[in-house]
């Protein structure tokens, strides 16, 4: 098969890992070497020309081809199957409206948070119970790898020059969750997202760290939970002062409760944007946009009455709801990963597109 | 034997761009002002612009204040600002 990257020679695979480091191709982690067999058993599987071009990567404006992006996914340790959802959030993350280059240079802690729903999530073996945010799944750690990868090697996400975060996040190593289709009480995420329940897709957030929120969902009503989880996302702090997208995702006792209540999904997202605000005198402390701006909150309420109430989550199509984790204590932990507020990073889903005959799912590229 | 390690940097996409106009003077021209809004540079964009005005009496002053900070102002206002004016001021920050 022919390759058109560079090749460097190494002469054992210690002396490969340490040439990594000194090419600057990883992101302070050890990777996997990027050698012909285990690229050329991803470009088979795809199926795809390796020249074929996926998209430009700001903001360094770095080519992705199929090859670099196969390349990047062997450093992270992806089986071939999971390439194709790599694909998937490099091409969420280009649509305009997530605007990945200020998401790459920001002075905030944001980047993207892959969340994976459909059937493949089970096929491919994404831990969906205890930890699904965290440790333990080489789905879901090699996968969120990749893409950081990508985004460091193509997209040239310098920490300093260019990316600008202040201090980033742990997610900016690795990012991903899935959605567990067996506790969710809702529509599929895909199927809120307007693609079929037999869909496989990855949505992309750009947010901060996950922030644990303990709702008490197990011994609570289910309105101190709901307050619960929007008074942790109305934080003076939050960029979402300025709207914008931002993911709750819920541990299954969490939304048992809140559909054992009778609360659809919608009516989950309606309840927390009307609880998720603070008064305008409290407000008026965070003075990070004029208001002159368009974003500015004064647009929606009157800045002169002390006591109105700004909303956090300004439309419900802002709160991404996902279910996932283990059933846990009665405290009922949820994760927040507020997002960059009106400025981008907004939510984007693609459907996974995989080869024929590829990782037993409906979703497949004909 | 050696292991053969493939670059995962992706080359740099290549912008063909129009050759550049050399402008030897800035006073009187037509001059364009993309600014972002940011709250920590009002006060300076403010004292900024009146001092193109006064220094360079500028025949024409096209501003594209953007609505998304942090984000590139919309091609249509770039090529705006680049049909109507002789330069560009862009201010950057956040």
């Amino acid at each position: 098969m022919q390759l058109a990257s560079r090749i460097f020679e190494a002469p054992d695979i210690e002396a490969a890992v340490e040439f990594c480091y000194q090419q600057n191709w990883t992101d302070g982690l050890p990777v996997v070497a990027p050698t012909r067999g285990p690229i050329e058993r991803i470009l088979a599987y795809l199926q795809r020309a390796p020249d074929e071009v996926v998209g430009i990567i700001p903001p360094r404006n770095g080519v992705a081809t199929i090859e670099k992006i196969a390349i990047n996914c062997v450093m992270a340790g992806c089986k071939p199957e999971y390439v194709p959802v790599v694909i998937a959030a490099v091409e969420a993350m280009l649509e305009e409206r997530f605007n990945l280059n200020g998401v790459q240079t920001t002075t905030h802690a944001c980047t993207p948070l892959c969340m994976v729903s459909g059937p493949a999530v089970k096929t491919l073996g994404f831990n969906t119970k205890e930890g699904a945010l965290g440790h333990g799944c080489r789905a879901s750690a090699t996968i969120g790898r990749a893409v950081r990868l990508i985004l460091w090697n193509i997209g040239g996400g310098y920490p300093g020059e260019p990316c600008k975060t202040t201090l980033g996040h742990p997610g900016y190593f690795s990012f991903c969750v899935a959605e567990d289709a067996d506790s969710n009480p809702w529509e599929a995420l895909q199927v809120e997202r307007g693609f079929g329940a037999e869909d496989t897709i990855v949505t992309v957030t750009a947010t901060t760290a996950p922030y644990s929120v303990a709702t008490g969902s197990g011994y609570s009503p289910v309105e101190d939970v709901l307050y619960l989880l929007a008074d942790s996302i109305a934080t003076l702090g939050s960029n979402n002062i300025t709207g914008g997208d931002l993911v709750l995702v819920l541990g299954p006792m969490t939304a048992k409760n809140l559909a054992g209540a009778g609360l659809a999904k919608l009516q989950v997202k309606q309840e927390i944007m009307r609880l998720a605000r603070r008064p305008v005198h409290e407000v008026k402390r965070r003075r990070s946009i004029s208001k002159t701006h368009p974003m500015h909150w004064s647009k929606l309420v009157d800045p002169d009455d002390d006591n109105a109430l700004v909303p956090f989550v300004r439309n419900p199509e802002n709160l991404v709801l996902l279910v996932a984790g283990g059933w846990g204590s009665g405290a009922g932990f949820c994760a927040l990963c507020s997002g960059w507020g009106a400025l981008g990073g907004f939510t984007v889903s693609k459907r996974v597109e995989f080869p024929a005959g590829g990782a037993g799912t409906n979703s497949v590229r004909g | 034997m050696s292991i053969q390690l493939f670059d995962p940097v992706g080359e740099v996409e290549t912008v063909q761009r129009q050759a550049q106009r050399v402008l030897h003077s800035l006073e009187g021209k037509r001059v364009g002002c993309v600014f972002n809004q940011h709250v920590s540079a009002l006060a300076f964009w403010k004292a900024f612009e009146s001092e193109i005005r006064s220094t360079l009496k500028p025949s024409n002053i096209c501003r594209v204040y953007k609505a998304n900070t942090w984000a590139p102002a919309p091609r249509a206002d770039a090529n705006r600002v680049l049909e109507e004016t002789d330069y560009v001021l862009v201010g950057v920050g956040a």
